[in-house]
């Protein structure tokens, strides 16, 4: 079995995700699969270790950890974790910036989802600046990916187009175990993140109605290609148009007087 | 075909041939080929060949097996050795189309600039390049008072993403990752790999001495396939110049998933370390192939005397793989700034303690690097990695990140 690679990734999708059951082979490791379809069994994360409290016998320690952006609990056996990193724990005192590996753990009703620490590090700001961008790197990846895999809900043609086999297949998986998510939280901290400005949702469905009207010159409707032609000179992507378009639709504020054609109720 | 067109060729073919056969003969001879749907190109090509011996070819007339050819040419370049107690010239020739590599017999006194004519000659492809040789029925003539005016042919410049197996005379820019010298019957061979922004090639290189982390601009090389794989193929008619352009070869940085679909045999990665495994530390190498060895043996030279060396294994991780990297003691060096001798007197004073191991594990654990590597495919999951070059990840890469990621929205 290859070794499993260490996601970077933030908590806040850490904790968004459900246990993925086992098929019962042979040394099969335990994944879970988060709303944005990230498959994980290892992570690599940096932050803060906030708490740390010694249970059963101070054979075991349960770790507090804050990526700045939510909490993780970190569980430390001694019987079952590296020396070092046991040693680590014991001995480090909150709070401090650390970086570590860790593998994902179930426990009790198959609820319970913990990081078992494998390795750890004392970090620095540089070390968590990586971290940080690399997993908004991914973040940034999966959204855009989610949103086409909602758009499209074509996994075949997807994979027509060349996008990768291994990663369209979560997407759909947690499509399937999700159902359609709404992206516009995950959008809304990548912006954060990156400090730039919130996109006003409702300032775009004016702009849409606006093209709408505007390009409605015959009263027979604005032609769909047209209105997406000249949304993209404000800014606005073809897939934030139709996701646009879908909500003024489903509202009613929009209605299509004939096939390809929109207009204004 | 008209007879307009059919006089025009054999005008052109009595002209190349310097009136030594007679037009009627000429025409005999084109439509008797015309007749059998030849193409008058392919037609004349025929009749100069059947008439080589008695007019004097041009370089880019020259073909893969031709005979009896005569030439007038200027040497370029000119090496004497000797094989087997036979003296013989190696070197290059050059006319006013193009410049082809030769093999002469020893038995003439030549040297460069002088221009010659080579009577009797043949052609053979040797090392994918033509070359033209002079047998026992062929002969040398040096022509004095005599100037050629030479042209070669440029070489076509080519990104390495886009090399294959089987071009030749082409141009290549790229930075010299790494270098092996091996000494095959006292003629040094310099193989190692070399690559530019788009990607890099396994590179062989017979006598003509290349240096690692040197930028060159390299002319009329062949690729061949080597092992399965392309290999660019340097020889003496090949031109070596460095540069001083900076080549950033870690430009396009591969994910290892993407190595592993492609393929890929060299590629920049950039990820951490987030295992240094116990079998790191003191290896016994073959001291004349570098292999590592189990025991004395060494599959390729027999019962050896191993020699120590140092020698790192750990797990590197990009997100979206884990993969065993084996780092040799040039790169120990590099990465934890310490000299082989140093680390291996801490090994041998302290046994027992996987020194090595416990100071990676402080230095490169989970710090972010750039690596140039050899990958190599295990089955369809896996890979292993062999790196050449480190550079650690800095404030201004993540700075550059940032903004990349920026102009992503």
């Amino acid at each position: 079995m290859p070794r499993e690679p260490a996601w970077r990734i933030f908590s806040f999708e850490l904790n968004d995700s459900i246990v993925l059951e086992k098929k019962g082979e042979e040394k099969e490791a335990q994944y879970i699969l988060t709303k944005l379809g990230a498959k994980i069994n290892r992570v690599f994360m940096s932050g803060i270790l906030e708490d740390k409290k010694s249970v059963a016998n101070d054979s075991m320690i349960i770790i507090n950890f804050n990526d700045r952006f939510g909490d993780v609990k970190l569980m430390v056996d001694k019987n079952y974790t590296p020396p070092n990193v046991f040693k680590f724990f014991s001995t480090h005192e909150p709070p401090e910036l650390i970086s570590f590996i860790g593998k994902v753990r179930v426990w009790g009703d198959n609820s319970n989802v913990e990081l078992r620490v494998e390795s750890v590090k004392t970090s620095n700001e540089f070390i968590y600046r990586y971290w940080k961008l690399k997993a908004l790197e991914n973040l940034i990846y999966r959204v855009n990916l989610m949103d086409i895999s909602i758009q499209k809900n074509d996994i075949e043609s997807m994979l027509k187009e060349g996008y990768p086999k291994r990663v369209i297949e979560n997407m759909f998986l947690a499509i399937e175990r999700f159902g359609i998510i709404d992206l516009t939280g995950y959008k809304n901290q990548i912006y954060e993140m990156l400090g730039i400005e919130k996109k006003d949702e409702n300032n775009y469905e004016k702009v849409i109605m606006e093209i709408i009207k505007k390009l409605d010159v015959s009263g027979k409707g604005a032609r769909y290609e047209d209105v997406v032609t000249e949304a993209e000179k404000y800014g606005i992507s073809g897939q934030e148009v139709d996701r646009i378009l879908s909500d003024l639709l489903e509202k009613g504020i929009v209605y299509e007087p004939s096939l390809n054609f929109l207009k204004i109720l | 075909m008209d007879d307009k067109d059919i006089n025009n060729y054999i005008d052109e073919i009595y002209n190349l041939l310097g009136g030594s056969v007679s037009r009627e003969e000429i025409k005999k001879i084109f439509e008797s080929w015309l007749k059998f749907q030849y193409s008058p190109k392919t037609i004349k090509e025929k009749i100069l060949q059947k008439y080589s011996s008695m007019r004097n070819s041009k370089i880019s007339e020259i073909k893969e097996e031709m005979n009896s050819i005569n030439l007038i040419g200027k040497i370029l370049s000119i090496k004497e050795n000797e094989k087997d107690g036979k003296k013989f010239y190696l070197g290059l020739i050059g006319d006013e189309t193009g410049v082809i590599p030769f093999l002469l017999p020893g038995n003439y006194r030549l040297n460069q600039g002088d221009v010659i004519k080579i009577k009797n000659g043949y052609v053979k492809s040797f090392n994918d390049v033509l070359r033209i040789y002079v047998g026992k029925s062929g002969s040398v003539e040096k022509l004095n008072n005599i100037d050629i005016k030479v042209s070669r042919q440029p070489s076509t410049f080519y990104t390495i993403d886009k090399l294959k197996t089987g071009m030749k005379n082409i141009e290549i820019r790229g930075r010299v990752i790494n270098v092996k010298i091996s000494d095959i019957k006292s003629k040094l061979i310099y193989r190692g790999v070399i690559a530019d922004s788009t990607g890099g090639i396994h590179f062989t290189s017979f006598g003509v001495e290349l240096k690692e982390n040197s930028n060159y601009k390299i002319s009329n090389v062949t690729v061949r396939d080597f092992k399965g794989k392309p290999d660019l193929t340097i020889n003496e008619n090949s031109s070596v110049e460095i540069v001083k352009e900076d080549i950033d070869i870690f430009l396009k940085k591969a994910s290892m998933d993407e190595a592993l679909e492609k393929n890929l045999s060299y590629a920049p990665l950039e990820g951490i370390v987030v295992e240094v495994l116990d079998s790191t530390g003191i290896v016994a190498k073959c001291p004349r192939c570098g292999m590592v060895l189990k025991g004395r043996e060494c599959p390729v030279h027999g019962e050896v005397d191993p020699v120590n060396d140092i020698m790192a294994k750990v797990i590197f991780d990009d997100g979206s793989l884990a993969s065993s990297m084996f780092i040799e003691s040039e790169g120990i060096e590099k990465l934890l700034s310490k000299k082989k001798d140093e680390i291996m007197k801490e090994i041998l004073k302290t046994p027992g303690i996987p020194v090595l191991k416990e100071e990676l594990e402080e230095n490169i654990l989970m710090k972010p690097f750039e690596t140039y590597c050899k990958i190599i495919k295990k089955d369809s999951n896996r890979i292993i990695i062999y790196p050449y070059i480190f550079r650690f990840i800095l404030e201004k890469d993540l700075d550059e990140l940032e903004n990349s990621l920026r102009g992503e929205l």
